[in-house]
C-alpha cells in the first residue's frame, strides 16, 4: 500500500471516530500521567531534601586557619563545577552604627566571591566610594534597623552603602555571621578561613580547598558549616531508591495494556483488513501511525500534568535547575508508557490472523 | 477443466461434539457454483473453514489448486462502524495497490452492482442488516478472490435483493472464480450448479458420500 493512502486511511479512522482517539488520549493521559505526576511528587521530595540540605550550609565546607588562607588563591578555587563558590573571610574591626551607638556590632572582611556562598537577598551595584561601600549586612540586622539594599547606613568607621542583603537562619549553622556585617575587601593579604561550596558532594575537589592554605596543614581544621543534617547526602542514590523508583517500567507496563485493549476492541476489523487483502506490515504500520494520533495529544497532556506544577514549583524553590531534572522524569515515565502502547499496538497487529474471524464470528 | 478444489473423505466433529459429517468428497471447477445445504447444525459453516484452510477436518483432506485467495463472507456481516460503505469496498481494492481516487471510483462500481449506488456515503452503523449483507458481498467481491465462501447469503434480504445477489454471484462464477455457498434459500439452489447435501450425509457408522450433482 502506498504511505500516502496508508496515512489517508488512518486518517480516515482518526477523523471518523474509529480509532476512538479521544478516549484513548484521556485514559493515557489518566493513568499514564497519574503515574508521571505520582513518580514527580516523590521525586520533588527528594530534591526538597537535597536543596535544603545544600541551601542549610551543609554542602559548604569551611577550612579554618587563622591568618593562614590566602585570599587570592581561596577566591581562584570556585568555577568548575562540582566546586561552584568560594571566598576568605577574617574577622574585622568592631562597628558601631549610628542607629545603635551603644551596640557594638562585630564585622567581617571578605573576599568578593564570598558572598555568592550565602544565600542573599537582591543584591546591588554600588559605586566604590569608599572602603565601607557595598557592605553587607545579615537579615536579622538589616530588619532590626530597617535597612534595604541600596540604603546608606552610618557607622563608627565611616558612612557606608548597603550592597546586598543576606539570610542566615538558626537552622544549625554556625552562628558567626548572624548579627553581624561583611566588608567586602581586597584579597591579597592572609585571611582566617577559606570557604568552598561543593554540590554534589564530591571529597577530593574538597579537598582542593587545602591550596588556599599557607600556613602549616596540622594547624588548619576543615568542617562543615552545618552538620545538622548529615555529613553527606547522596542525591543520586536517594532518587535511585525513591519509592516510585519502578514508575517507568510500571507506565510500560500499563501503557502495553491500554495499547493492546485497542487493539483488542478492533480485532475483529484487523482480521476483516487482513481477509480484504491488506499486507500485514501495512496493518502494522497504519496501526502505528493512528496509536501517534491518541499517544501524542494524549502525551502532551500528561506532559503538562507535569510541566504546569514543575513551572509552579520553579517559583518556591532555589534552584532553578531542579525543574529540568523534575520535567525529566514526569518525561522519561511518559515516554515509557507510549513505547509501551506502541509495542503492544505492533505485536497485538503482528498476532492478527485472518483465520481469527472464523472464531470471532462462531462466538458471536 | 481441471478442479480446483478437491475435498475427499472429509470427517469432523468437536471436542464436545459428535460427528457433524464423515467421509465427504466432492469437487469444484473453476467458474461452479457449489451450495452446501442441510439443516442448521449440519456443519455446513464448519465445512466452509475447512475448504478456506482456516480448520483442520479431523478426518480427510483438501486440495487447492491455483488459488491465491480465498473471500468469505459471514451470516453475520460485520464492519467498522463509523467507515462508509464505499470505504469499506475500498479497502481490499487499496490492498491491491490502487490510489484512493481509483479505488472508491472502482468501488462505486460494485457497490452499484449489487444495487447500493445511493448508499455510498452511509455508515456501516447506518446500514440495515440486508444492506449491510450485500455490502459485504460487494466488498468480498472486490477482493478478486479464487474462491469465494458465502454463508447464507440471503438470509437477511428482501425477495428484491436476494435476487440480485443470486445474479451477481452467478456473473462472479462465469468469472471463473469457484462460488461455494451455504444456504436454505430454494432460488440460491436453484443458481448452484453442484449441491452437496449435508442432511443425507450419515454420520460415522455410514459411507454414503454427501456430494451430489
Amino acid at each position: 500500500m502506498r504511505l500516502r493512502t496508508l496515512a489517508r486511511e488512518a486518517w480516515a479512522n482518526l477523523v471518523s471516530g474509529t480509532s476512538r482517539v479521544g478516549l484513548l488520549a484521556v485514559v493515557f493521559a489518566l493513568i499514564i500521567g497519574g503515574i508521571a505526576a505520582i513518580d514527580t511528587h516523590v521525586s520533588l521530595g527528594v530534591i526538597r531534601r537535597a536543596d535544603e540540605f545544600r541551601s542549610s550550609g551543609s554542602a559548604t565546607s569551611a577550612l579554618r586557619a587563622t591568618a593562614g588562607i590566602s585570599g587570592t588563591q581561596c577566591d581562584a578555587l570556585a568555577g568548575s563545577p562540582p566546586l561552584h563558590a568560594s571566598g576568605a573571610i577574617r574577622s574585622g574591626d568592631p562597628l558601631r552604627l549610628g542607629a545603635m551607638p551603644d551596640v557594638t556590632i562585630h564585622s567581617w572582611e571578605v573576599t568578593a566571591s564570598f558572598v555568592e556562598l550565602l544565600p542573599h537577598i537582591a543584591p546591588v551595584e554600588v559605586p566604590a566610594e569608599s572602603s565601607l561601600t557595598g557592605v553587607w549586612l545579615s537579615a536579622d540586622l538589616a530588619g532590626m534597623l530597617g535597612i534595604r539594599p541600596g540604603d546608606d547606613v552610618a557607622t563608627s568607621l565611616g558612612s557606608a552603602v548597603v550592597g546586598g542583603i543576606y539570610e542566615w537562619p538558626d537552622d544549625g549553622r554556625a552562628r558567626e555571621l548572624g548579627f553581624t556585617i561583611l566588608v567586602p575587601t581586597d584579597p591579597q593579604g592572609d585571611f582566617d578561613a577559606c570557604w568552598v561550596h561543593v554540590w554534589p558532594q564530591n571529597t577530593a575537589a574538597t579537598s582542593l580547598v587545602y591550596l588556599s592554605l599557607t600556613g602549616a596543614p596540622e594547624e588548619a581544621e576543615l568542617g562543615q558549616l552545618n552538620a545538622r543534617l548529615g555529613a553527606q547526602f547522596n542525591a543520586h542514590a536517594a532518587m535511585e531508591s525513591r519509592l516510585t523508583r519502578h514508575a517507568a517500567g510500571a507506565a510500560l507496563v500499563l501503557g502495553a495494556a491500554l495499547g493492546a485493549a485497542a487493539m483488542r476492541l478492533r480485532r475483529l476489523e484487523l482480521a476483516s483488513a487482513l481477509h480484504a487483502r491488506v499486507a500485514k506490515s501495512d496493518l502494522v504500520a497504519g496501526q502505528v501511525l493512528e496509536a501517534l494520533g491518541w499517544l501524542i495529544p494524549g502525551g502532551v497532556i500528561a506532559l503538562a500534568g507535569v510541566v504546569i506544577p514543575a513551572a509552579w514549583i520553579q517559583r518556591t524553590i532555589v534552584h532553578e535547575a531542579f525543574v529540568g531534572e523534575l520535567a525529566a522524569v514526569g518525561a522519561s515515565v511518559i515516554a515509557a508508557g507510549a513505547a509501551g502502547a506502541l509495542l503492544a499496538t505492533i505485536v497485538s497487529v503482528a498476532l492478527s490472523q485472518e483465520k481469527h474471524l472464523f472464531a470471532l464470528f462462531k462466538s458471536r | 477443466m481441471e478442479s480446483a478444489v478437491r475435498a475427499t473423505h472429509l470427517a469432523h466433529r468437536f471436542a464436545t461434539t459428535d460427528w457433524l459429517f464423515t467421509d465427504l468428497s466432492f469437487s469444484a471447477a473453476q467458474g461452479e457454483i457449489v451450495g452446501l445445504v442441510g439443516p442448521s447444525g449440519c456443519g455446513k459453516s464448519t465445512l466452509l473453514s475447512i475448504l478456506a484452510g482456516w480448520l483442520t477436518p479431523t478426518e480427510g483432506r483438501v486440495e487447492r489448486h491455483d488459488i491465491q485467495h480465498v473471500g468469505w463472507v459471514f451470516q453475520n456481516p460485520h464492519g467498522v462502524a463509523r467507515r462508509t460503505a464505499v470505504d469499506h469496498v475500498a479497502l481490499p481494492l487499496i490492498a491491491q495497490g490502487m490510489s484512493w481516487g481509483q479505488a472508491h471510483d472502482m468501488a462505486e462500481e460494485h457497490l452499484t452492482t449489487f444495487g447500493m449506488d445511493g448508499l455510498k456515503d452511509r455508515l456501516f452503523m447506518e446500514l440495515s442488516g440486508g444492506e449491510a449483507q450485500r455490502l459485504m458481498l460487494a466488498r468480498a467481491v472486490a477482493s478478486s478472490p479464487d474462491l469465494l465462501l458465502v454463508d447464507e447469503p440471503t438470509a437477511q434480504l428482501d425477495r428484491t435483493s436476494a435476487d440480485t445477489v443470486n445474479t451477481v454471484l452467478t456473473q462472479l462464477a462465469s468469472t471463473q472464480t469457484i462460488v461455494v455457498i451455504a444456504t436454505h434459500d430454494p432460488d440460491t439452489r436453484q443458481a448452484c450448479t453442484r449441491i452437496v447435501d449435508l442432511a443425507h450425509n450419515v454420520p460415522r457408522a455410514g459411507t454414503d458420500q454427501g456430494g451430489t450433482g
